[in-house]
Parts: structure tokens; C-alpha cells; sequence
């Protein structure tokens, strides 16, 4: 297997001096691997996603080190060739289905937009790749949801209007930025089979950013654990949930709720874990202010 | 066993629709709750559990009659609050508090903490607000200095205890916790189930707990109810409901729930 | 909010407050500054050009208009017109405006389809129109100006706050005081009356800037004060007529009319950034 995605030493600030978002992060996720970046608000999760397509909000930069894709360094890439390539091979799974779709285009025309516009597809094949996709997601009446404009639509639909819209170019990347927070749980289930499923049988590599320790240990093989823009832990799903040493990530999984052994779930995290960790972080960045 | 603080007895109601506005005439009307029978037993937490359109916070909502119900009637502490007029309501509000979803829209952004907690006080006479409100702030373990702060100044997990303050403040018999920790960072969201077993237990408080999420609620509440549509699909002791649940709604609401642990299989069980 | 933004909105908050303050130190102290009588007329002086042309004369700093009397003067003078007007028919159509708009948004009901249907129906008519109508109803002269304008004008008010009503009433610290027990006024007054003031700011400041618009159009088509008092549309009308001969007596009332509408505008906006916590 082979690393599609390789990120190295990546600081994200807000303006060249400003605010750490991101602190040195490395990662590497291979194709057709699931890998989930985990972490509480304000750890940068979504930040990895946002600099890996090129979508970092304005004021935002990256200040240091590589995003290699498939070999090239996405950030020595010019402009145009960079967006080309992202555009080609990367797609996103939005959060929020409300907002995801426009309102005034049917359905078919934000479905088929990346493979007519950036692929070059004629029309037609680009329709039948669409219906195609949307059978995938288990959408019976392909072609009436396609001419449908989404409010016409169920937001269970929308979302998997989106999931179908994320694979229909056969991205080698899909980047999921909590596309199921918003769901109810047994919806959230559904969706979360579905992702799977596309990526398990078109072999797309996904980086799988949540809040949530339940669904990235469903889902990911891999995994990264942030905190304040620095990376905790990372590794094997199986041995972060069974064996890791590191006192966050066993609180964060100790904090979780879970119903079935009430008594030893949702536990604080301890005020002496988050202070061990800002002390580390505060030295890491004194130690690269010298450098 | 003493009576219940609150009873509820085929509670219906209906809500006009308003994406179906007619021109002339009366909108339709949509049946939100169809008919709930429960108790809520005094000095413990009872968990209202249900996915979004089960009706759980229209539900609330009629508990703290911030909504009037069209039928039935709901008896709080032996008198029938079904449909009083709000001047009647008066009398009881200080007993009936909620604590809202979103500590940043309940929250009035242009008031002090200080003066979001002592001026319920003031408003029903209590004496010296400003010192009890202090009191309390330390209560929710948010400390004194917090009092002249601004809502957008706090994290959300201060906020939150900010909103469960306010409705502290009151000594209410009731209080309602509408989803208070699903928009939380775990760690904040264990903090704030932890205060709230201290306080409930502490302070001898009845509450009922909103929530989707099935998890917390085992943790909090002794008793539940599962709704589903407007009715009452489920009900009775948590750990009897978890551990041999009998609905296929909560057998499924259960399944659905991704414990942290790996598991290969868990997303191909149906 | 970033450094450079926060200067830029002081920038454009002084700048438009310094130049209402140059109007109101004018419109006080007109008697003062103004180099001449703004009536007296003087035929031998007419259609004097301004300072930087050649054959001005000393002392009629912006020239003179068709009868020879000083443009700067009156320009300074009318300016007690343009506040007061912008003022006290701004204020009087906000107050009318923004009790009607808080009592249809938050009662609802039947209290809000009277309301709204008055405002449909009193927005379908053309304003301009409706105005000189009104004058010409109630006689000209500055009370019967500012009559108009509150009366044309409260729906603006009430519409936006109306709007803004809903909104503040359905968000939950509305429910929040309910539960804690205010009365329904309490809220209102407590509750989502600061929550809309902000609103109300920009919309009053723009008022204001329409309110002397307005006046400058009625008094054009001689509706307003009499035609001899000094007021900047009457400046303008008298202007048009000698557009050809002497532009800048149709010109100063023109950049001041603009100035002071520009400056009222901004300088609301520039206010509720200021007075919003929120956005503190």
C-alpha cells in the first residue's frame, strides 16, 4: 500500500505571527484507508481538511512544511494546477446538508457540475454517472431526484444526495468534515454505512474529521488525536482504543458517554492532563521560536 | 411513596402549520403530542429521550407552559396548570425553570452574568439577589469573578453554567434541562452531567432531562421515557429499559449508538 | 475583528460625526458665522462666482445667486432647517414607526395583521407624491414638512422592526424571561427592545438623511418654508434656473445636501458597531 496523502511538519497560523492553529502536524493516510482526526472544539481538526483542499478562510495560511498528494507537493504547486488537481481528485462531505446544496439549481446540475466542468464529461454520460451514484446511496427514483431541486427533498436525502455527489467523480480522496454531527442517531448509522461502503468498493482514501469517539471507532482503521492544533496521539484504531499511553486520548474515550457501563463513562477530563499538555505545547513552541 | 410532582394525563397538542398558510381561513393543524400519560416523581431526574420530530421539546415546553396544551392536563405539586392564564402562571413560574439548549441564545447577550442571575430574583422578591446570585455562581463552581462578565465572553460550558445558575437561583421545585449538553465538547458535557448530579442531589430537585442521546441519559436519570412521534413508546426504571428494552424503537435507538470501542462489524448489523 | 477594520470604522465614524458637528455648530451659531444677512439682496452683486474664479469679490466666499445674495450665508443658514427636520421628523417617524413594528411583532394575532395591512397599504403610495399632498393639505411651512414626513415615513420603521421582533421574540432568552416570570411589557421593554436597538440606530440615521432629502424636494417644488426663507432645496430650485450662468449656486447646496445624507448613514452604522456588545 502505498501514501496517497503524506503531511509534514504543517503549521497553520492566523496571519504570519498570529495564533498557532496548527502545530507541526504530521500524518499519512494511504489510498482506500479510512483515517479520523479527532479532537474537542478548537483543536484544528477541521483546519487539517481545510489545508489539504485549499479552502483555508481568508487571514488563514499555511507558515510551514508539505502536503504531498500522490507525490506532488500540493503547496509548491501554482495556483491553477493545485485547484485543478484538488478539483480532479478530492472531494468533500460537507457537514451541514441544509446549506451544502444551492437552493435554486436542481439536484442534477450540482451532481454533475465537477464532472462536466472539471473532467470534461458530454452531458449524458456525466447524467448516467450521476443516477448511477444515486442508486448507490440507495436512492430509488435516481431520476426523479435528480430534477428535483432539494427542498423538494428529506434532509436524510439531501445528505445522501451529497455522500453520492462527493464519489461521483471518483475522487482518490474524499475529505468528511463531521458530515453526521447533525444527525440523529439512527440516521447517522445509515449515513455512516454508506460513506463506508462507497469507500470500501471504489478504494477512496477518507480523512474523517469528528468530534466523536463512538463513530471514528466504527469507521477508521487510523487515527489522529489533536489538541489546541498539536497531534496527541496517532496510530492504529485498535491499539489507541485499547492500549495507548497517552493520558488525553484515555480521557477523552474515559469522557465519552456510553450506556452500557454507565458508572465509568463520562468522566472529566483531569484538570492535570490538559495542564501537562499546554506545558508541552508552550515548550514545543519556545523550542521552534529558537530554531 | 408520596405523590408525584407532576402529572401528566393524555396530553394532546396541536400547533398551526405554517408552511401551509392559507389565504383565508385557519392554517391546518398539526398534531405534535397525541396523547402522554406519565408521572414525573419528586427529587430525581427523569430522562425524555427521542429523535428530532419525536415531539420531546414541544413536550417541554407545555411542562414549563411556555405552550398551552389543547387537551389533557398536567397537575404540578396538586394544582392543574393545564391552562392557566399567565397572570395565575405568575405564582408558579418561580417553580417551574428550564435550562435551554443553546446557553447562547437564551442567554440576553446585552446583560451582565450578574444581573441574568439576581434579576429573576429581584423580579420575584427575593432579598439581596446579588449576593445570593454570587452564591450561586459559586455553586455551579463558576466563581464570583464571572459575575460581570458578558454571555459572548464565556466558553460554552461556562455558559451553560450560567443557564443552569439562573434557573438555580429560583429554588424551583422543577426544573427542565432542554438538550443542555449536545452542543458540548465531551469533556465540558461530563462537567456539566457531574454538576448536575451534585445539584440534583444536594438540592433535592425534581428534573426532567432532554435529551437524544441515550447514553447521558442512562448515566443521569433513574427514570425514562422514550418518545416517538408524539407518543410514548417506552417507559419505566433506565436500567431495566437498557438492559431488556422491549420496543423494536428502542431496541434500534440502543443499536444505533457507537460505543467507542473498535468494531468491524458494528455498521453491517442491521 | 481585525486591527485594520476597526480602524477603518473609527475613520468613517469620525469623519461623519465631524461633519454633523460642523452642521450643528452652524445651524446654533448661523448668526455668527455667517458673513452676511442670508436675505439681503443686492443687485449689483448678482451672480458672483466663487473665491477660486476670477472676478470674485472678497467676502462672498462661495459668490453670490441671481439676486445678489451671498451663497455662504445662506447655505449656513439653512442648515437649521435641514436638523431640524432631520431630527424632529426623523425622531417623530422612528417613535411612531418603532412602537407600531414591536407591538405587531411581538403580539402577533390580529394586533399584527391590522398593522401589517395599515402598512401595505400605506407604503403603495407614491411617497413623493403623498407628501405634497399632504402639504398641500395641511398649508406649507416647516411644521406641516415634518407632519408629512413622520406620517409618510413610519412604515419603515415598522416594517424592519417588525421583522426584527419576530426574530428577537422567538429567540429563547424571550422564552427565558417568560419562564422566569416577567410580564409580556417587561419583555418587550427588557428584553427585545436592546436587541433591536441597534437596528433602529441605522434605520433612524438614514431617516434622518432621507428626512432632509425630503425637505430639499418639497421645498424645490416650493412647498416648504417660504421661498425666502434660507433651505438648501430652495437653493437648489433657485439654482436650476441659473444653471448656465452661475453652476455653483445650484452646486454647494448640492455637496452639502450630500455630505450631511453620506455622514447620517455612516455614522449610524459606525454608532451600532460601537454600542453592540455583541460585536465589541
Amino acid at each position: 500500500m502505498s501514501a496517497l496523502l503524506q503531511i509534514e511538519g504543517l503549521d497553520v497560523r492566523l496571519g504570519l505571527k498570529g495564533a498557532r492553529l496548527l502545530r507541526s502536524v504530521s500524518l499519512t493516510v494511504d489510498q482506500g484507508e479510512a483515517h479520523g482526526l479527532v479532537g474537542e472544539s478548537g483543536a484544528g481538526k477541521s483546519m487539517i481538511g481545510k489545508a489539504v483542499a485549499g479552502l483555508l478562510p481568508r487571514g488563514i495560511a499555511v507558515t510551514r512544511g508539505s502536503i504531498r498528494f500522490d507525490g506532488q507537493d500540493l503547496l509548491a504547486l501554482p495556483g491553477r494546477t493545485r485547484r485543478r488537481v484538488v478539483g480532479e481528485r478530492i472531494a468533500i462531505i460537507p457537514q451541514d446538508p441544509l446549506t451544502a446544496l444551492n437552493p435554486c439549481r436542481r439536484i442534477e446540475g450540482q451532481m454533475t457540475d465537477r464532472l462536466i466542468h472539471i473532467l470534461g464529461w458530454p452531458r449524458p454520460k456525466a447524467r448516467q454517472r450521476a443516477a448511477e451514484l444515486l442508486e448507490e446511496v440507495a436512492i430509488r427514483e435516481p431520476e426523479r431526484v435528480m430534477r428535483a431541486y432539494p427542498h423538494e427533498l428529506s434532509g436524510g436525502m439531501r445528505q445522501r444526495v451529497l455522500i453520492a455527489a462527493a464519489f461521483v467523480a471518483d475522487p482518490a480522496l474524499i475529505i468528511a468534515d463531521e458530515p453526521t454531527t447533525a444527525l440523529d442517531v439512527t440516521v447517522q448509522r445509515q449515513v455512516l454505512r454508506l460513506i463506508r461502503d462507497l469507500q470500501a468498493r471504489h478504494d477512496t482514501a477518507l480523512l474523517f474529521v469528528t468530534h466523536d469517539m463512538g463513530v471514528v471507532a466504527k469507521l477508521c482503521r487510523s487515527l489522529t488525536v489533536l489538541y489546541a492544533g498539536h497531534v496527541v496521539d496517532q496510530g492504529d484504531a485498535g491499539r489507541i482504543f485499547g492500549t495507548t499511553p497517552h493520558a488525553y486520548t484515555r480521557a477523552l474515550i474515559a469522557a465519552t458517554p456510553r450506556y452500557d457501563r454507565p458508572e465509568e463513562s463520562l468522566q472529566p477530563v483531569p484538570p492535570q492532563v490538559i495542564a501537562d499538555l499546554d506545558r508541552d505545547i508552550a515548550q514545543a513552541d519556545a523550542q521552534r521560536r529558537h530554531d | 411513596m408520596t405523590e408525584p410532582l407532576m402529572q401528566i394525563r393524555g396530553l394532546h397538542l396541536s400547533l398551526a402549520d405554517l408552511n401551509a398558510r392559507p389565504l383565508f381561513g385557519r392554517a391546518p393543524q398539526i398534531e405534535i403530542l397525541k396523547g402522554l400519560d406519565f408521572d414525573i416523581p419528586r427529587e430525581q431526574v427523569l430522562g425524555i429521550v427521542g429523535e428530532s420530530g419525536s415531539g420531546k421539546s414541544t413536550l417541554g415546553r407545555c411542562l414549563v407552559r411556555l405552550l398551552e396544551p389543547t387537551a389533557g392536563s398536567i397537575r404540578f405539586d396538586g394544582t392543574d396548570i393545564t391552562h392557566l392564564s399567565p397572570q395565575a402562571l405568575s405564582l408558579h413560574r418561580r417553580h417551574l425553570q428550564m435550562i435551554f439548549q443553546d446557553p447562547m441564545s437564551s442567554l440576553n447577550p446585552r446583560h451582565s452574568v450578574l444581573r441574568l442571575i439576581a434579576g429573576p430574583m429581584r423580579l420575584h422578591g427575593i432579598e439581596g439577589a446579588d449576593a445570593k446570585a454570587r452564591e450561586v455562581l459559586d455553586r455551579v463552581h463558576l466563581g464570583r469573578r464571572f459575575a460581570d462578565r458578558f454571555p459572548h465572553q464565556l466558553s460554552g460550558g461556562q455558559r451553560q453554567r450560567v443557564g443552569i445558575a439562573r434557573a438555580l437561583a429560583l429554588e424551583p421545585s422543577f426544573i427542565l434541562a432542554d438538550e443542555i449538553v449536545s452542543g458540548l465538547d465531551v469533556s465540558t458535557q461530563a462537567q456539566i452531567i457531574r454538576l448536575l448530579e451534585e445539584i440534583v442531589a444536594e438540592m433535592k430537585l425534581t428534573m426532567a432531562f432532554i435529551s437524544h442521546d441515550l447514553s447521558v441519559v442512562r448515566r443521569l436519570c433513574r427514570q425514562l421515557i422514550v418518545l416517538r412521534d408524539g407518543q410514548i413508546v417506552e417507559a419505566g426504571e433506565t436500567a431495566q429499559v437498557f438492559d431488556a428494552p422491549q420496543h423494536p424503537y428502542t431496541i434500534a435507538l440502543r443499536a444505533a449508538i457507537p460505543l467507542p470501542d473498535v468494531d468491524d462489524r458494528w455498521l453491517d448489523e442491521s | 475583528m481585525p486591527a485594520s477594520t476597526r480602524v477603518c470604522a473609527m475613520v468613517r465614524l469620525w469623519l461623519a460625526g465631524g461633519w454633523l458637528l460642523i452642521l450643528l455648530a452652524a445651524a446654533v451659531l448661523a448668526p455668527w458665522i455667517a458673513p452676511r444677512d442670508p436675505l439681503a439682496q443686492d443687485l449689483f452683486l448678482e451672480r458672483l462666482p466663487p473665491f477660486w474664479f476670477a472676478g470674485a469679490e472678497p467676502g462672498y466666499l462661495l459668490g453670490t445667486d441671481s439676486l445678489g445674495r451671498d451663497v455662504l450665508s445662506r447655505l449656513v443658514y439653512g442648515t437649521r432647517i435641514a436638523l431640524i427636520v432631520a431630527f424632529v421628523a426623523g425622531g417623530a417617524a422612528a417613535l411612531i414607526g418603532s412602537v407600531m413594528g414591536l407591538l405587531a411583532g411581538y403580539l402577533g394575532g390580529w394586533t399584527d395583521r391590522i398593522i401589517g395591512r395599515v402598512i401595505d397599504i400605506w407604503m403603495s403610495f407614491p411617497p413623493v407624491l403623498f407628501a405634497i399632498l399632504l402639504v398641500a393639505v395641511l398649508g406649507t411651512g416647516l411644521h406641516s414638512v415634518i407632519i408629512a414626513i413622520a406620517v409618510i415615513d413610519w412604515t419603515r420603521f415598522a416594517r424592519v422592526i417588525r421583522a426584527e421582533t419576530m426574530v428577537q421574540a422567538r429567540m429563547d432568552y424571550v422564552a427565558s424571561a417568560q419562564v422566569v416570570g416577567r410580564s409580556r411589557l417587561g419583555i418587550l421593554v427588557s428584553e427585545v427592545l436592546p436587541n433591536v436597538l441597534p437596528t433602529l440606530m441605522v434605520l433612524l440615521s438614514l431617516e434622518m438623511g432621507i428626512a432632509v432629502i425630503v425637505e430639499a424636494i418639497l421645498s424645490f417644488v416650493n412647498l416648504s418654508v417660504s421661498s425666502d426663507d434660507p433651505t438648501w432645496g430652495g437653493m437648489i430650485a433657485e439654482g436650476r434656473t441659473q444653471i448656465h450662468f452661475a453652476p455653483w449656486i445650484l452646486i454647494a447646496p448640492m455637496v452639502a445636501l450630500f455630505l450631511t445624507v453620506l455622514s447620517f448613514g455612516q455614522f449610524g452604522e459606525g454608532l451600532k458597531d460601537r454600542i453592540d456588545p455583541v460585536l465589541r
